[in-house]
């Protein structure tokens, strides 16, 4: 028989032991979690490149947007 | 039957139109005009110029006063004299007997022939070494024809493909234009020059093109590969299709002295239009008829000549 004040230490050190190893397990999860996350690749900064036109006075031209079905195509001159 | 397609003046050929019956008889014109006008026939008015320096011929006549027109508008980065100098780079029959590997017999040095045009009524006259090429302007000459002739048959929705060179009448067809653009047909006649189209290979690998620089008599090196314009007529777009290949900047400033718009392709493969130009992105409403540009913008996509 245990007396009733070792066996309280022996209840704190069980609660002590039981969130220790509940504590280790999440943060064993947490960084696993971390580890499996995408991480952003590293790429050097680059400026945007901008067309430039080969002639000053002309604008950019719409961009298309759909893909178009031609009946009948002929070539330039 | 409509449309009807056919082969002509080294190119291909169609046209639409709502009086079938009178088909026939456009096809028929662009043969005459053809054995008129054409560099690379013996007989025609143009060649007979070009040997004996003096015909009589209404129509070479009337196209030649046209030419020496837009070679004054455009400073004579439109030349229709430039027809031997072409021939000594290479471009000496019709293309499609020309072949993709080419040597002229002849050496060309790069000398411009300097020659003067008269025209007195229905007579052309030449002075001086170099010949006269009518080429692409004879094709928008015969657009310009044929719907004239239509629509004063009676037609009332006509759409003519000259090789590229593209007017319509009547209902406004949607014309594809660059890469997935479409300009209405009712904003005018749409051609396209490219120096993509009509280049071979010397056998020492030279790179030759049909669309010569009037100030060195060589292929033109221009920063614009392919030049698409909308003018009020095909004669008009197709002279200035070329001459903004070869000067791009001082043509794009005089398209509003033509009532002329323009889409061109840069040699990067950016498209880029002159302000105000007409050109809108293909929508389900508006998907073009006719294309004006080669397979290669188009890949996979159906083609029903």
């Amino acid at each position: 028989m245990t007396d009733p004040k070792t066996r309280s230490r022996l209840v704190d050190l069980s609660v002590i032991a039981t969130s220790a190893l509940v504590l280790g397990g999440a943060m064993l999860v947490v960084a696993d979690v971390d580890r499996s996350r995408p991480h952003t690749p590293s790429v050097p900064e680059t400026t945007a490149s901008v067309a430039v036109p080969p002639v000053s006075g002309l604008l950019p031209a719409p961009s298309p947007t759909r893909r178009v079905v031609v009946v009948r195509r002929s070539r330039a001159s | 039957m409509s449309p009807v397609a056919f082969r002509a003046m080294g190119t291909s050929w169609w046209i639409h139109c709502d009086l079938p019956s009178h088909l026939a008889e456009a096809e028929a014109l662009v043969h005459t005009l053809e054995a008129r006008l054409s560099r690379f026939r013996a007989d025609s008015a143009l060649s007979r110029l070009n040997r004996g320096r003096r015909v009589t011929c209404p129509t070479l006549a009337a196209v030649t006063r046209l030419a020496l027109g837009f070679r004054a508008g455009t400073d004579g980065a439109f030349d229709p004299l430039l027809g031997a100098e072409l021939a000594a780079i290479g471009y000496d029959r019709s293309f499609e007997h020309l072949g993709a590997r080419h040597d002229t017999a002849r050496t060309w040095s790069g000398r411009l022939l300097h020659t003067y045009v008269t025209i007195d009524g229905d007579e052309v006259h030449l002075d001086g070494p170099g010949d006269l090429d009518l080429g692409g302007l004879a094709k928008g000459y015969a657009v310009d024809r044929i719907i004239a002739l239509l629509l004063e048959r009676g037609a009332t929705s006509v759409l003519v493909d000259g090789g590229g060179d593209l007017r319509g009448a009547g209902p406004s067809f949607p014309i594809g234009v660059g890469d997935g653009l479409v300009v209405e047909s009712h904003h005018g006649a749409i051609a396209t020059s490219s120096t993509l189209e009509r280049r071979w290979l010397t056998s020492d690998d030279h790179v030759r093109h049909h669309i010569l620089d009037p100030h060195t008599g060589f292929p033109s090196d221009s920063p614009i590969d392919i030049a698409t314009v909308i003018a009020p007529d095909a004669v008009t777009a197709d002279a200035l299709a070329t001459a903004l290949i070869v000067a791009p900047e001082a043509i794009l400033d005089r398209l509003p002295d033509f009532a002329a718009h323009a889409l061109v392709r840069a040699g990067d493969g950016h498209w880029w239009q002159s302000p105000d130009a007409p050109i809108a992105a293909s929508t389900p409403m508006a998907s073009p008829t006719v294309a004006t540009w080669s397979k290669s913008v188009y890949p996979g996509h159906a083609e029903l000549a």
